[in-house]
């Protein structure tokens, strides 16, 4: 179907539903009112339930937090309802705050090596479940066990599995004789932003996996044949053709994993809540730290919406980076 | 003051819940009468609500009172001893006054951070409950804002003449008494007797370099040696800091004193060492007795609320308990006091006056209250009473007579929570080596300093 049928197809569809609406237009209102206002009706009813849940649920939240960020939003302030109006001290007391800058510079390591790993894995692990082998449909199945288990259950694993003393990870390498002495995983500043990392890559490659391997099946086999009837060989075939055309694909894997890294709030809790000495806390937790240990919710707030200006730079850059992809799209 | 609208917002949510109240009285109403034509019965389920305030408002002037009460101690259950002995009492108090009907809350939130903000914002809605229980270092943040009445502002109360002196200090705010201590706890050291002898301990240590020596023996292989909770946070490391600290003469409002310092070096010294494990500081006390209970520590600092699950759950586990270890021999323990409060909110004259009879009931048996909630009673004459007789809570109530308040010093008390945290961040920073046990107090004293003014 081209695109103009599709959008002919979409245009009867739509005027249909009106017409339908129309046709019956004394059950809405009294007939003096007339055929233009029973259509205005219908479209508000319409948009109302949608406008009331954006309203309460999204709206008036957001609103609510952002003004919160300008206040000194504390314990009192918590009780009473309101606090006093601060300006942007919240954001300036928590720029200079060495623990929001080593959380933004965690969130930025902690999203960029998670969503690369989870996507090469994943892609990996999608190419090999595409080939038709005894098991290949089971495998399938298993493979979504870690993302459908709950983050605090996968945190409380491998809280278990990287413990210091008597952990999973210290036994098998001090059992093969890889390292002499128990390494502190949640210990050491790095190696638990480390271990969080691998953590969230663990539960976030089905997910790669299952959307890539949906959209290698949307692959045409004839083309890849056609490739290699021209002599290309496998690695190319799967560069040349097989990501080309997967395009859309990646870009919403990547995307979703983007915005899903940035607020994993979960493992970091329960692996190592924000320590030692803070120096593990992303921005997700931190800012909950600042709002509901601390009782700061004014910096709290303000840490949650530097966050929140990350997600909006990600979907703009998805934004352009889509609008690339088709007008790309339309030139071929 | 905003805190000064609450009535006011209480006021309207009253005339929204009376409004509401009469709308579901005709729902009921209704509901009443299918219930009555179908099964020909009008007392059971919920139709009947409607019913029992009238039968109940001909002898009860205005109606049965309900008053809602809030606790974190969860849903009752069979490991759940605290949750069972509150559902128990409120549900008996309801029943010996007809005119009163208790509403245990205490089944919605529990852990620190979300009962905090569930209490706050059910402040900032007028919804606060009638009776309120509270960790006993947020108590004075509570009556700093106005949140709380005083409690002898309401009547009599002759049960506070029997209460620890200590105690009743650290519930007094501004000279007024605004909660309730019925119970109270701290923390010692338990050991696994089975572990000591093997490893050949005798005697139990007294000082800092016999319980590193004794705690070093004890680890090795997946043996952990001494096991504490190092994470920051309330009732967590700065609360096991506590009695090192203070009973080699520091106090919290002077974190980077070389008495404070030498006793954060003395444990950091025993994480170095590998005579405690140096997953500490991932610790909150949860896991420590957790290794104790699995028999992998042979030394465990944690409070006496363990005692009872210790007893009952773990009959193979031989275990003692000894006071905190000083620096040198004959120095007195000081151990913080811990334990909940229970205090009565603003909310009007009415409620108000039926909460506080309620918590006078509440602390006519402090004995069996305190049995309930695994902590020992605020009443030091019931000591001498089972259990608090047995050997395992001696070295406990030892420490309780010299005890702390964690208030203790501190101009406005209302800050403990932040300093409490500030010292915690500093004990991580140490016990993980980012920083001397020195720089990492210093840095904290700092920290502290503006809180203290």
């Amino acid at each position: 179907m081209t695109a103009t049928t599709t959008q002919q197809a979409l245009g009867e569809r739509a005027g249909g539903v009106a017409e339908r609406l129309s046709a019956r237009p004394r059950r809405f209102l009294p007939p003096r009112l007339g055929r233009r206002y029973e259509r205005r009706f219908a479209l508000v009813a319409f948009l109302v339930p949608s406008l009331v849940y954006v309203g309460l649920f999204v709206a008036y939240p957001l609103y609510r937090d952002i003004v919160i960020s300008f206040q000194n939003y504390g314990f009192s302030a918590l009780a009473a309802g309101h606090g006093p109006f601060v300006g942007l001290a919240n954001y300036r007391q928590m720029l200079n705050d060495g623990t929001t800058i080593r959380a933004i510079a965690n969130t930025v390591v902690f999203t960029l090596a998670s969503v690369a790993a989870q996507f090469v894995i994943g892609f990996a692990m999608a190419v090999y479940l595409n080939r038709q082998f005894a098991g290949s449909a089971f495998l399938r199945r298993i493979i979504l066990v870690p993302w459908v288990m709950p983050l605090v259950v996968t945190g409380t694993i491998f809280s278990l599995i990287f413990a210091s003393t008597n952990g999973l990870a210290n036994e098998v390498l001090h059992g093969i004789g890889l390292v002499h002495k128990p390494i502190g995983w949640l210990t050491s500043g790095d190696l638990a932003v480390l271990s969080i990392v691998v953590t969230n890559v663990w539960a976030g490659i089905p997910f790669n996996a299952i959307l890539l391997f949906s959209g290698l099946q949307d692959v045409p086999p004839e083309q890849l044949e056609a490739a290699s009837v021209d002599g290309a060989s496998p690695w190319q075939r799967f560069t040349r053709v097989t990501v080309p055309m997967m395009r859309p694909v990646i870009m919403i894997v990547l995307m979703l994993g983007v915005v899903y890294t940035l607020k994993v709030f979960d493992i970091v809790i329960v692996l190592t809540n924000g320590g030692p000495a803070n120096e593990s806390q992303l921005m997700s937790s931190w800012a909950y730290t600042q709002a509901f240990s601390d009782f700061q919710l004014g910096t709290g707030t303000a840490v949650a919406n530097i966050l929140l200006v990350f997600s909006l730079l990600c979907g703009v850059v998805y934004v352009l980076l889509s609008r690339g992809d088709n007008t790309g799209r339309a030139r071929r | 003051m905003p805190i000064d609208k609450i009535p006011a917002a209480h006021g309207k949510r009253r005339a929204a819940s009376i409004l509401s109240a009469a709308a579901m009285l005709v729902v009921s109403g209704g509901l009443t009468t299918v219930g009555v034509s179908v099964a020909g019965q009008g007392v059971a389920s919920g139709a009947p609500v409607g019913t029992v305030v009238k039968a109940a408002g001909a002898s009860c002037p205005g109606g049965v009172l309900k008053l809602t009460e809030e606790d974190y101690y969860g849903a009752p259950s069979k490991t759940n001893p605290s949750a069972n002995g509150m559902k128990a009492f409120f549900g008996n108090y309801s029943k010996t006054h007809p005119c009163v009907q208790v509403v245990r809350q205490g089944e919605v939130v529990t852990g620190d951070a979300a009962y905090l903000t569930h209490i706050l914002s059910q402040f900032s809605s007028g919804s606060q409950p009638d009776l309120l229980m509270l960790d006993n270092p947020q108590l004075p943040q509570f009556a700093a804002d106005n949140l709380l009445v005083p409690l002898q502002s309401l009547g009599a109360l002759p049960v506070v003449k029997k209460i620890n002196p200590a105690n009743v200090e650290e519930t007094t705010y501004n000279g007024k008494l605004y909660a309730l201590p019925l119970d109270t706890n701290t923390i010692a050291i338990f050991y696994n007797k089975a572990l000591l002898a093997e490893n050949g301990i005798k005697t139990l240590p007294k000082t800092w370099s016999q319980f590193a020596a004794d705690a070093k023996k004890t680890a090795h292989g997946s043996d952990l040696g001494f096991v504490f909770s190092g994470q920051a946070g309330p009732g967590q490391a700065t609360w096991q800091f506590d009695p090192w600290a203070w009973s080699n003469g520091a106090s919290t409002t002077r974190p980077d004193s070389p008495a404070a310092v030498q006793a954060l070096s003395f444990l950091t010294g025993l994480v170095k060492d590998g005579a405690a494990p140096k997953s500490v500081v991932n610790w909150t006390q949860t896991q420590p007795i957790q290794e104790f209970e699995a028999g992998k520590a042979a030394f465990c600092e944690n409070g006496l609320w363990n005692i009872p699950t210790l007893e009952s759950a773990y009959p193979k586990l031989k275990w003692g308990v000894f006071e905190i270890p000083t620096r040198l021999a004959g120095q007195t323990v000081i151990a913080p006091f811990g334990g909940e409060v229970w205090s009565v909110p603003k909310t009007n004259a009415k409620e108000e006056k039926a909460a506080f009879q309620l918590l006078k009931a509440m602390s006519q048996n402090i004995n069996a209250f305190a049995r309930d909630v695994a902590g020992v009673p605020t009443e030091p004459s019931l000591w001498k009473a089972s259990p608090w007789n047995e050997s395992v809570y001696q070295p406990f109530l030892a420490e309780l007579q010299h005890g702390r308040s964690r208030q203790a010093g501190i101009t406005k008390p209302a800050n403990e929570p932040a300093i409490d945290l500030d010292i915690g961040n500093a004990i991580e920073a140490a016990l993980v080596g980012k920083q001397s046990p020195a720089a990492a107090l210093q840095a904290a004293q700092s920290q502290v300093a503006p809180l203290l003014k």
